[in-house]
């Protein structure tokens, strides 16, 4: 079929007006928390949808209770016009429902073919696997699906077992299994995270081929440039309310932020970039090599300067962090620290010289989810709590936390609820309170808002910018080119395991940004 | 604060052990409430306690951590202490020197036997369950080859037996030493740097390492600490017993772990109380005791062991507050 | 995933069902019976003993328990709790008699009768039962064992280990009888360890038959030694030209009592043992005095030998052993 007929196709059943999905009035309570109030949607055939809202709006919840994974306390879901108000996981995807899940979701001693096929043949034995798999079929749904998404679809690659494969692979074949059936929707939860600029372009040609045959898409993501490439209706919800349904490509970040926090936001530049030409350097890297991971690095950070370091997944970048922070260790190379050589052989001896290193992925290399926010903060700073016989006083534990919330203004119910129990914006600020107490001279963060929304964003950016006004060194490892744009003095591209060029940021853009980075951009739009 | 000293784990257990006392009370007669059966229960808690308290470090350091040398250390302590005394001191002549010389032998095989565990996990990084089965063995083929597998009788040393056995204002001296002990261990695990740092290392590992927690040197501290609980426990056996065996309690490896994990201590790491520890020690003592006055067969014990471990494991933390009504938003 | 409350209700169910509440009338007496290991056949054997006493006796709770597994910590609690309850007589096979000396001594203190068995060496006891004289039953062994050797050649003796005291007092019991009385009978390799392990006793057994192509007598000690060596024996065809005689059990040494491999075995039956020790209780608590060469009415045991125990208590011995062969080992269930 030509994408002329299927546009026309697409655009005749849109025509006849009854929505693949709509719900009315939906409801979700927990506990007691009210975390959907009356929630109606409606999503047609053939359309993008994105999701918009900070975290603990409702978002989740409600691709929960649409994908069949929850079922909600009250209101109706219909599917193309039937009253479907008892889905369950399976009856979803019978129902023409797919989702490609934020953790992926896939099954990772199994190969590329067998999570891609696999849910057909759930849906074929309504959850049942109970009987002869059909190989053959599992076989040529991976293949098709593989070639939609411009994976290799060779006899060897699909028998990969899917935990061998990079973190990019992997997210491109969630959205494989996602796009494998005849999904009337598709619904993806921050699908791009891993992926370049390069195969997020592909993903959205993907995207369109999808909305061409039918298939509506429901996006849930924090990107929004992103999303106004892709294009397509913005759904914006604000503490478990439905707020307004706006044209994404005809609304700008400024509003969008507006509506999903109900504040106006800073969406500049959060300071004049300075110059570097501070006397004595606060950071001295010398000729740094770490064998397969990165070679020959050297650059300098002065005091209350803000350095961006940026690259493609396999630049180097994530291994040169890991190595400032005494996390790697190195080959060759010397690091200096206000003029002195410094030790980073392990995290404590970093930390002895005054480097303190946020980890990109606060929930398993940083937060201890189940222990208080109090324990989080102080804890690396214990050795200054002391009280009587040494002991840990808890006053001065107390006090301690209490100042880091504020001063980094959390949102916490009490300082003994468990960090789990927050949001992911306040977990990176109880993540980088924790830092920050142990009064570091270098603060590396590494994807500092990642996962957080708009809101805490903000707040993020603040509080990097005072520290930097107060003297202290700061390095942002980050893909998110707008938070570095926003943020630094000088941005570095590392590509191919080496540093590539070094920019002044205010004298940048993205685009220049990707081309020094070796990814071939391409702006969306024009295609 | 006020919320997590009353969690429903501790309520839970202070509710079963309650109810298996008011069990007995209505099963079995008047004998299981009377004083001399208290203190008599009082004075089998101690030895098994420690050794939970032990377990419960090793949990707590995550990883699955585990001490499953417990006994046999003791055993060996015992062993060595008795050796060390019978030959340096006459017990009928200098009692209490022949206790004292007896005590520090035996805590010293502890620091030993604790610094063996300790380097090995924390250092060497062999996986507490497999290190802690092979220091087990060794330390049970130590006591045997020097011991020749028989008993050693330290014979009737009225102090050393009155300390084990005999009640001072009601309460069995060791008893009183097990709580003062236990009061110990939750102060550290509470107030101090080292126990702030297991609780978090036994919590997310990486992060720990990550955030310049001396991940290695907390391990070694943990089992060597471990150890010394053993060896105390070791005391409190030859002193209730008068006698020292290298196969003395072969069952309280499962008993004691049971009594961690229905004290809710999580298995996976990161979390345990001590007074919870407690308490599920004395519940099983008081289940134990009941079974036995009831003329149950050992069997059931065994296997009602078994379930409960099983059940805990399960359940991993009893919550009550599931089985209330919820409650409606505000 | 089952609901919890189905889980626990499930428990609770199960360990009601598993729970038996015996009413006891006050005025009666009450003896327990304690043994090493609940389910080994030699004490399941021993409880038909226990239980006959209640029931040929009026007035009188005879009952059994015993630790699931041999562990002296166990059987310590066992007693311990029993103390608490306050039982009137206490009959125990120890697992290990010096863990007990202080329990038994706060038992005799409450005023509990103490009965033992198997433990000769035990301070806390009124009365230690044995079921013969060691170093007879050693004689006895060797005495079989001379008959059939001849009066002349070589002989061997085994033991559990060097630490089972019995053990230790049979073989040199046997010893002792050759010395005195064959001379012309020669002991090497005396005392091989087997370890309680049939294994070990068969290899130990070809090693001296490979050293000793002669040898002629063979006494075992715990109760598989001579599995052990019928084995040994029966590889190497010599059931004809040897002879073996040991403590044993005859389920277990059957097959080697059919072949000639075994000539004979020797036990003393539990269940009488059982027996014996609650009479011994009940006399205790009936305030009857035990004499040197009283009938107890049962047989093996009707011309006791009462003698001093090391410490307060007495210690009687019977004669109470049976000699099992060929013919008859079918008679007995264990």
């Amino acid at each position: 079929m030509s994408s002329a007929t299927a546009k026309t196709n697409t655009a005749l059943r849109r025509s006849q007006a009854v929505p693949f999905l709509e719900t009315h009035d939906l409801h979700k309570r927990y506990g007691g928390v009210h975390a959907l109030k009356g929630v109606n949607l409606k999503i047609e055939r053939g359309r993008s949808y994105h999701l918009l809202g900070e975290n603990g709006c409702g978002k989740s919840t409600l691709i929960k209770i649409i994908s069949g994974a929850q079922r909600q306390s009250s209101g109706q879901v219909l599917i193309d016009g039937h009253e479907r108000s008892d889905l369950d996981p399976i009856g979803a995807l019978e129902a023409g429902i797919e989702t490609v899940y934020q953790d992926l979701s896939l099954l990772p001693n199994l190969t590329v073919a067998e999570n891609i096929g696999l849910t057909e043949q759930l849906v074929e034995g309504h959850g049942r696997l109970v009987r002869p798999l059909k190989v053959g079929r599992v076989r040529e749904t991976a293949r098709r699906a593989l070639e939609v998404v411009g994976l290799p679809d060779d006899r060897a690659f699909m028998s990969t077992p899917v935990e061998l494969l990079p973190i990019a692979t992997r997210q491109l074949i969630a959205i494989a299994r996602g796009v494998a059936g005849r999904a009337g929707l598709v619904i993806m939860d921050e699908p791009t995270t891993a992926l370049t600029r390069r195969e997020v372009s592909h993903l959205i040609s993907v995207i369109r081929r999808l909305q061409d045959e039918g298939t509506a898409l429901l996006f849930v993501t924090h990107k929004l440039d992103e999303a106004r490439e892709i294009g397509g209706r913005g759904i914006v919800m604000r503490d478990g309310e439905f707020i307004e349904e706006i044209d994404v490509t005809e609304t700008d970040n400024a509003e969008i932020s507006y509506l999903m926090t109900g504040r106006r936001l800073e969406l500049g530049r959060y300071r004049a970039a300075r110059s570097n030409v501070d006397a004595a350097p606060l950071l001295e890297v010398e000729r740094l090599t770490r064998g397969k991971g990165f070679e020959d690095v050297s650059l300098t950070v002065a005091r209350g300067e803000v350095l961006g370091i940026t690259g493609l997944l396999d630049s180097g970048r994530r291994e040169l962090a890991l190595a400032l922070a005494g996390i790697a260790a190195t080959d060759r190379g010397t690091i200096k620290l206000g003029g002195e050589r410094i030790d980073v052989s392990s995290p404590a001896a970093a930390i002895d010289a005054g480097i303190a290193y946020v980890p990109e992925d606060r929930l398993t290399e940083g937060l201890f989810l189940e222990k208080p926010i109090r324990d989080n903060i102080i804890m690396s700073v214990i050795d200054r709590l002391r009280g009587r016989f040494g002991l840990v006083d808890r006053r001065q534990a107390n006090e301690l936390t209490e100042r880091t919330v504020e001063d980094l203004k959390i949102v916490a119910p009490d300082i003994s609820a468990s960090v789990s129990s927050l949001s992911g914006g306040n977990q990176q600020r109880v993540l980088i309170g924790r830092w920050l107490a142990t009064d570091p001279k270098l603060l590396i963060l590494n994807g500092p808002t990642v996962g957080v929304d708009v809101g805490s964003k903000d707040a993020i950016f603040r509080i990097i910018q005072d520290q930097a006004e107060q003297g202290m060194g700061v390095i942002i490892f980050s893909d998110d080119l707008p938070e570095l744009l926003q943020n630094c003095d000088r941005i570095i591209v590392m590509r191919d395991r080496r540093i590539a060029e070094t920019f002044p940021a205010d004298k940048v853009d993205e685009k220049a940004l990707y081309a020094a980075m070796g990814a071939t951009a391409r702006i969306a739009g024009a295609a | 604060m006020h919320h997590r000293s009353l969690d429903p784990q501790l309520l839970f257990l202070l509710f079963v052990n309650a109810a298996v006392v008011v069990a007995a009370m209505v099963l079995t007669g008047p004998e299981f409430t009377s004083a001399y059966n208290f203190q008599s229960m009082a004075s089998q808690v101690p030895e098994l306690g420690l050794l939970a308290l032990g377990v419960m470090l090793a949990m707590i350091s995550g990883n699955g951590g585990i001490d499953l040398s417990g006994i046999a250390l003791a055993n060996l302590a015992g062993i060595v202490g008795y050796q060390i005394a019978v030959a340096t001191v006459d017990p009928s002549v200098a009692p209490l020197s022949y206790i004292l010389v007896f005590s520090c032998g035996a805590l010293l095989i502890g620091v030993i036997g604790g610094a063996i565990n300790g380097a090995l996990i924390g250092y060497a990084g062999v996986t507490s369950i497999i290190a802690t089965l092979g220091t087990q063995l060794f330390f049970t083929g130590v006591a045997v080859g020097l011991t020749g597998g028989s008993a050693q009788m330290l014979g009737y040393i009225p102090m050393f037996d009155s300390f084990g056995n005999v009640p001072v204002m009601g309460i069995p001296l060791t008893f009183a030493l097990f709580i003062i002990i236990a009061l110990a261990v939750a102060a550290m695990l509470k107030f101090t740097k080292f126990g702030t740092h297991l609780f978090l290392m036994g919590s997310n590992a990486k992060a720990a390492y990550f955030a310049g927690i001396p991940v290695r040197s907390v391990l070694f501290r943990t089992f060597f600490l471990s150890g010394i609980l053993a060896s105390v426990a070791g005391i409190v056996i030859a002193a209730r017993t008068s006698s020292v065996k290298w196969d003395y309690g072969t069952s309280y490896v499962l008993a004691a772990i049971l009594i961690a994990v229905m004290a809710g201590v999580r298995p996976q790491g990161g979390y345990g109380r001590v007074v919870c520890v407690v308490l599920s020690a004395s519940a099983l003592q008081l289940l134990s005791s009941l079974f036995n006055f009831m003329a149950l067969s050992n069997f059931f014990r065994d296997f009602a062991w078994g379930v409960l471990l099983l059940m805990f494991l399960a359940f991993s933390r009893f919550d009550y507050r599931t089985w209330l009504p919820m409650r409606r938003p505000s | 995933m089952l609901r919890r409350s189905t889980i626990l209700a499930g428990a609770a169910a199960v360990f009601a069902a598993g729970i038996a509440s015996p009413a006891l009338a006050q005025d009666e007496q009450e003896i327990v019976t304690v043994v090493k290991v609940a389910g080994e056949s030699w004490f399941i054997r021993m409880e038909e003993g226990v239980q006959q006493f209640g029931e040929d006796h009026e007035g009188v709770t005879a009952r059994q328990v015993g630790p699931g597994r041999a562990d002296a910590a166990q059987q310590t609690a066992m007693i311990q709790d029993l103390v608490a309850q306050n039982v009137d007589a206490i009959a125990i096979v120890p697992m290990d008699p010096s863990a007990l000396e202080g329990v038994l001594r706060r038992a005799q203190q409450r005023g509990i009768t103490v009965v033992t068995h198997e433990a000769d060496n035990l301070q806390n006891t009124q009365v230690d039962m044995e079921a013969f004289d060691n170093k007879e039953f050693g004689a006895h062994f060797a005495e079989q064992i001379a008959e059939c050797m001849g009066g002349e050649g070589k002989f061997t003796s085994f033991v559990g280990s060097l630490g089972s005291l019995t053990h230790v007092q049979w073989a040199d019991g046997g010893a002792e009888y050759m010395e005195a009385n064959h001379p012309d009978i020669e002991l090497v390799s005396p005392k091989n360890e087997s370890f309680n392990d049939a294994n070990n006793a068969y290899e130990a057994a070809r090693e001296i038959l490979r050293a000793h192509p002669d040898i002629k007598g063979f006494q075992g000690g715990s109760a598989i030694d001579v599995i052990g060596i019928g084995r040994a024996v029966e590889e190497a065809g010599l059931e004809d030209e040897t002879c073996v005689y040991g403590l044993g059990l005859p389920q277990d040494s059957g097959q080697y009592l059919e072949s000639g491999a075994v000539d004979g075995i020797a036990f003393w039956d539990p269940k009488d043992a059982g027996y014996v020790m609650n009479i011994l209780a009940k006399m205790l608590l009936d305030g009857e005095e035990i004499t040197d060469g009283m009938d107890l009415g049962v047989p093996g045991y009707e011309n006791v030998a009462v003698s001093q125990g090391p410490g307060e208590g007495i210690i009687v011995r019977g004669q109470a052993w049976v000699d099992v062969d060929a013919s008859n080992w079918k008679d007995y269930p264990f």
